[in-house]
């Protein structure tokens, strides 16, 4: 248990080198990262997200079933359960094996655990060969409740394997099983409970919603001078907003920008009380919670007969929002394209010449951008939000090659481990990102997801990194002249 | 008939016998196995940034990741270099064989006959590479298993046999390559009486019944890679799940 | 399972189809269009002995140097008792 308080090993050394951030490579240290589980889920959650309430009895053929229903529903889990070649190529690329040491924390041993479930049910040939098979029982239960809850899904491994093996969709699988069987963390089973209840991952009343809104009003008016509206529920508003609802609590100055945007083009914009979050947490638990939750803000599109729906600054709402034309599609209500990502919207606008923009609001910060896995890897937005900051600032700095874009770091919590129990996981998770950071010096680190601009400004602190974490718009807002 | 007659007419009959069964287990086994990956369905769309918008650029990237192993390139560099050595021997070697299969026989291969013996030579230099690594490096040694070192091994060893065939414990190729051909056009006659050979050939054998369980099946699953075989068009136009429908999203409230 | 089969028994057709084109294996005076046969008026020489090695070893002998190609061709007919075996088993021709 003390081991803890210590990793990831101080000893190792992160420098910027002409061909990236070098990344240390910590030595193996086995069950270092065991102790640190999530706080099981409370039965009244389950039920408000049609899951078991408790352990199903024969818990382990049930999972087994399950494993067998989700391998003639996945081909990616399938196939890549079947042609790991073992090769190793992956274990010092994710960022909680950098951070913890811990070998199961690779990307391949994690993926294994499953397999040697699978190979025990499934590939009786590989057991005779001699490889590592298992049954399903309460020990390995335990190693998929602890590990498969310290993978963000980020997806970082699979760009570095051969054959582009996604450790997320086995991930994914392993928590569907548990799901299946009631096993599942508090944080992500409370968080999609929430949304059914108030419509938002943070349990906002629809009249708080609505309060904050109001404040957000007079801020601006302070501010601008201008009549900035915050409009909720409004029917008939050419858009729905759906922003991750941190940035109406704590975000503020995102939210407040996409208000000074939607000013400064004259289009009539409003957010929903009913489906007022992007943020996707059943993607974290089992495909009919997410499609549930996606399904929220169709529903609330057609309610308030809006044109279009855009998804505001947040990573896995991103990672979903894709999927919306196929978990409940058809969108053709909406006008085409869609889904939209603001920064997408954006970054369109502001080439067309939109906005009066004046760069030089921003030269009090050294700017740099983080691609959150989500919305990067997972969302292919890797140019738009770029073209925003260049247009928004004269110093951007980009962070060393190997830590950006499509081989960008998880901030380090991701896939539902932005919890406190987590901490010294979310911590040594976030220091490659920390490092990366340092390593340029920047003031400023935008990214436009929520859960990065949570996690980011702890681990940055933890990590004596001397930089202010905020949204892209952020930026956009401070130098746009109305 | 003599005992000796008829302990080697019984052994042949067994050899050509575990010929068919491990040529059934691999071409029935790789067969199933493929076609169910193929009608498998992929619910969603996970391409890998950044992806190709178009199939000419699918093609591409999915013939990159056959012959050249970029994600690996990315990943470590003298890994690369030996999987790649070990994969373009191993494809050269296949092809030089390929002369003992067909009749008549490709002028291509023939020709080719001259830098195809040399991968014979180079083989074992990155096999036994792969094979140092995974006991040198701790972490690759931790997701090793048995299978692992067995497959590495059981190449290495066949390439052993094949090259004493070919360099100092000759056999008459004519007999080989009748016994080959009679396998194949399903009139089999009795196998040379070489040792090294025969141990050659049973050794490929136990590979081809092995091949289809295994994870050498990334030989044909590579091609099912849904973060690679996939066309960056996640937005438009739609993508369909064909379970979708099943998925109620009314079971409660 | 049954598209399965249906494959497998097509493949065999097309097996004991290309089995009708598949000649019988060249032998010394044997029977089939690929026959090796030498002329009788020459005498075997010596290094000739026993057949079934200097069979296997005669490329390793001509390479070494001790024999030379243009020997053989004394006594060898080169499509009748050259090429015959070597276009069998995919090794260069004799020019």
């Amino acid at each position: 248990m003390t081991k803890i308080a210590n990793f990831p090993p101080a000893t190792l050394e992160w420098k910027k080198t002409n061909r990236g951030l070098h990344i240390p490579v910590p030595e193996m240290d086995e069950h270092a990262s065991a102790p640190l589980t999530c706080y099981p889920c409370k039965a009244k959650d389950m039920q408000a997200i049609a899951l078991p309430t408790a352990r199903v009895p024969q818990w382990e053929t049930r999972a087994v079933e399950k494993l067998q229903e989700l391998l003639h529903k996945y081909r990616g889990l399938q196939v890549y359960l079947d042609i790991c070649a073992q090769c190793g190529a992956c274990a010092d690329k994710c960022q909680f094996y950098l951070g913890t040491g811990d070998p199961n924390n690779m990307p391949v041993a994690r993926a294994n655990l499953l397999r040697k479930v699978y190979r025990y049910y499934f590939k009786r040939m590989e057991r005779f060969a001699g490889a590592e098979a298992e049954p399903f029982n309460e020990e390995v239960l335990r190693e998929w409740y602890t590990y498969f809850y310290q993978c963000s899904e980020c997806r970082r491994c699979s760009v570095f394997c051969p054959y582009g093996i996604d450790t997320a969709e086995i991930t994914m699988a392993a928590r569907e099983i548990m799901a299946a069987i009631g096993v599942a963390t508090k944080y992500v089973t409370e968080v999609v409970a929430k949304v059914y209840e108030r419509g938002n991952n943070l349990g906002i009343p629809g009249p708080a919603w609505i309060d904050n809104c109001q404040f957000l009003e007079e801020e601006l008016k302070a501010e601008t001078g201008k009549d900035i509206r915050m409009p909720v529920d409004e029917v008939g508003a050419d858009v729905l907003l759906v922003m991750p609802s941190a940035d109406n609590f704590a975000n503020t100055d995102t939210m407040m920008a996409y208000g000074k945007l939607f000013y400064a083009l004259g289009v009539s914009w409003t957010t929903s009380t009913y489906a007022n979050e992007g943020g996707n947490f059943g993607l974290f638990l089992n495909y009919q919670n997410m499609k549930k939750v996606n399904r929220r803000i169709l529903d609330a599109a057609r309610e308030l007969k809006v044109k279009r729906v855009i998804w505001g600054e947040c990573g896995h709402a991103w990672r979903a929002a894709i999927y919306t034309n196929t978990l409940n599609g058809p969108m053709d209500f909406l006008d085409p394209p869609h889904p939209v990502h603001i920064c997408q919207f954006t970054a369109d606008l502001i080439q067309r010449g939109a906005f009066k923009i004046d760069k030089t609001a921003n030269d009090d910060v050294l700017v740099t951008y983080h691609d959150p896995c989500n919305v990067a890897r997972a969302g292919s937005l890797l140019e738009e939000p770029r073209a925003m900051i260049r247009a928004t600032c004269n110093k951007f700095v980009e962070m060393p090659a190997n830590t950006i874009r499509e081989k960008t770091f998880c901030c380090g919590a991701g896939g539902g481990l932005l919890t406190d129990e987590l901490m010294p996981i979310r911590m040594a998770g976030g220091k490659p990102r920390a490092e990366a950071c340092r390593a340029t010096g920047a003031t400023y680190l935008a990214t436009p997801c929520a859960i990065c601009k949570a996690q980011l400004p702890e681990v940055m602190k933890h990590w004596n990194v001397g930089v202010k974490v905020g949204g892209v718009h952020d930026l956009l807002s401070k130098a746009m002249i109305l | 008939m003599n005992d000796a007659a008829m302990i080697w007419n019984l052994f042949a009959g067994v050899l050509i016998g575990l010929a068919y069964l491990s040529a059934f287990a691999f071409v029935a086994g790789l067969t199933l196995r493929l076609f169910l990956y193929f009608k498998t369905p992929v619910p969603l769309k996970i391409v890998q940034t950044p992806g190709p918008k178009n199939a000419p650029g699918v093609l591409a990237r999915m013939a990159g990741d056959a012959l050249i192993f970029p994600n690996l390139f990315q990943a470590d560099k003298a890994l690369w270099l030996g999987a790649w050595l070990f994969h373009a021997c191993l494809l050269l070697i296949f092809v030089r064989h390929s002369r003992y299969f067909l009749y008549p026989v490709p002028e291509l291969v023939i020709d080719w006959q001259a830098i195809s013996i040399y991968a014979g030579f180079l083989f074992p230099i990155p096999a036994l590479y792969l094979l140092w690594r995974r006991m040198a490096s701790a972490r690759v040694l931790f997701v090793s298993g048995l299978p692992d070192f067995g497959v590495l091994i059981l190449l290495t060893a066949i390439a052993a046999t094949g090259m004493l065939v070919n360099y100092y414990a000759r056999a008459y190729l004519v007999d080989v390559k009748a016994f080959i051909l009679g396998l194949l056009t399903l009139t089999p006659v009795a196998p040379p009486q070489h040792p090294v050979f025969i141990a050659h050939f049973i050794l490929v054998c136990l590979l081809l019944i092995y091949f289809p369980f295994s994870k050498l099946l990334h030989a044909g699953g590579i091609f099912f890679s849904p973060t690679r075989n996939q066309i960056d068009n996640v937005l438009y136009p739609r993508y369909v799940n064909p379970w979708n429908e099943e998925v109620r999203i009314d079971q409660n409230r | 399972m049954k598209r399965f089969l249906i494959l497998m028994l097509l493949c065999i057709t097309v097996i004991m189809l290309v089995a009708g084109c598949v000649p019988e294996k060249p032998v010394k005076d044997g029977k089939g269009e690929l026959a090796v046969t030498i002329d009788r008026e020459f005498t075997t020489p010596a290094t000739h002995s026993p057949l079934e090695w200097w069979q296997t070893h005669h490329p390793t002998v001509i390479n070494s140097g001790d024999i030379k190609e243009q020997d053989c061709l004394y006594c060898h007919q080169v499509d009748r008792s050259c090429n015959n075996c070597h276009g069998y088993v995919g090794v260069r021709k004799i020019k």
